[in-house]
């Protein structure tokens, strides 16, 4: 029997990497759904919980002269 | 071949569960969001999720269980991982998911001992994550999710599940089990766990009772059937079974990250 066989019986299968893709954008579907199109920014920054520092970009945006 | 990582349980907490899994597969939303319908997930979801459960303190982030089952996309974890952020605040993870398709859903148990789930994606180093899935069973998913997470320097803090079968919300193996799996199969049992890619500490509590209840005939036919599926060189490292008692080889377990300083968070 070879790998392929032994995995085809037990019901394993690698994903493609199209599928994969797939999956993210059905994960980006039902996010969009419930929590907005901006999901990704989700929840601002200085609302995370145990966040007591501010977000990393602040810091570059500082005028340090 | 996708690898498998696991750890050991160390105090990972037990499941948290919303709802018990005859109300859940009675749900009228069930089927439809099982089969991929995100109206389905998301309407199953609002009804079914208890945040208040949730009460880990520091948590931060969540990942759901993102996975084709038997070839059909499965909305209830992600559906709850949305309405979950939503509701405590977490971030969501939309970047992890199964690399393969192993078919659980109406699987028997030796077919989930041998067709491990598989992840891939990048997740934040340092979150702090809470993995959701729609019903624990074995525990396998999340024992494999849970070690990619920590292998991408994140740790999983907990677990919660809509539902979970009879026995299952304990992940970790009480240490009587444990102390009578390696009892009845040292050898095998850790034999098996190499071939899959990890450490005979590792297996969760249903798993470990049910290689506990098999013969050593059916012990050795899981280990030729991995052994065919996943090769002999995938082991970890076999050692004999006399050095095995005198050493405890967790040395190439990963170990969960170190907290960053306060600076990089």
């Amino acid at each position: 029997m070879t790998r392929k066989e032994a995995r085809a019986r037990v019901g394993i299968r690698d994903l493609k990497s199209k599928e994969i893709d797939e999956l993210k954008e059905f994960v980006d579907e039902i996010y969009t759904r419930v929590l907005g199109p901006d999901w990704r920014n989700f929840p601002a920054k200085s609302a995370k919980p145990g966040n007591s520092t501010p977000p990393s970009d602040a810091s570059t945006t500082v005028d340090k002269r | 071949m996708p690898t498998i990582y696991r750890l050991p349980w160390g105090d990972f907490p037990d499941v948290i569960v919303h709802a018990t899994v005859s109300k859940l597969k009675a749900h009228p939303d069930y089927a439809s969001a099982k089969a991929g319908d995100p109206s389905a997930g998301i309407r199953l979801a609002l009804e079914l999720v208890k945040p208040e459960k949730i009460t880990f303190p520091i948590v931060d982030a969540i990942v759901p269980v993102v996975q084709p089952d038997a070839g059909r996309k499965n909305a209830i974890p992600i559906a709850v991982a949305a309405v979950l952020a939503q509701r405590l605040g977490l971030e969501p993870v939309g970047t992890i998911t199964q690399s393969n398709d192993v078919a659980h859903t109406s699987a028997n148990a030796p077919s989930r001992i041998l067709a491990q789930p598989a992840f891939s994606g990048k997740i934040r180093p340092y979150a702090r994550v809470l993995i959701v899935d729609d019903v624990v069973t074995f525990g396998s998913t999340i024992a494999d999710l849970r070690g990619w997470i920590h292998q991408q320097r994140a740790v999983a803090i907990g677990c919660t599940c809509l539902a979970a079968a009879f026995g299952s919300t304990k992940l970790k193996p009480p240490e009587s089990i444990r102390e009578q799996l390696d009892q009845h199969h040292y050898n095998a049992h850790r034999d098996l766990a190499e071939t899959l890619g990890f450490f005979g500490e590792c297996w969760t509590n249903r798993e470990a009772r049910f290689l506990l209840q098999q013969p050593p005939e059916t012990m050795l036919q899981l280990i030729q059937a991995a052994q065919a599926i996943y090769g002999i060189g995938y082991s970890l490292g076999r050692t004999e079974h006399s050095q095995r008692h005198s050493q405890t080889d967790l040395t190439r377990v990963q170990e969960p990250p170190k907290e960053p300083p306060a600076h990089e968070r």
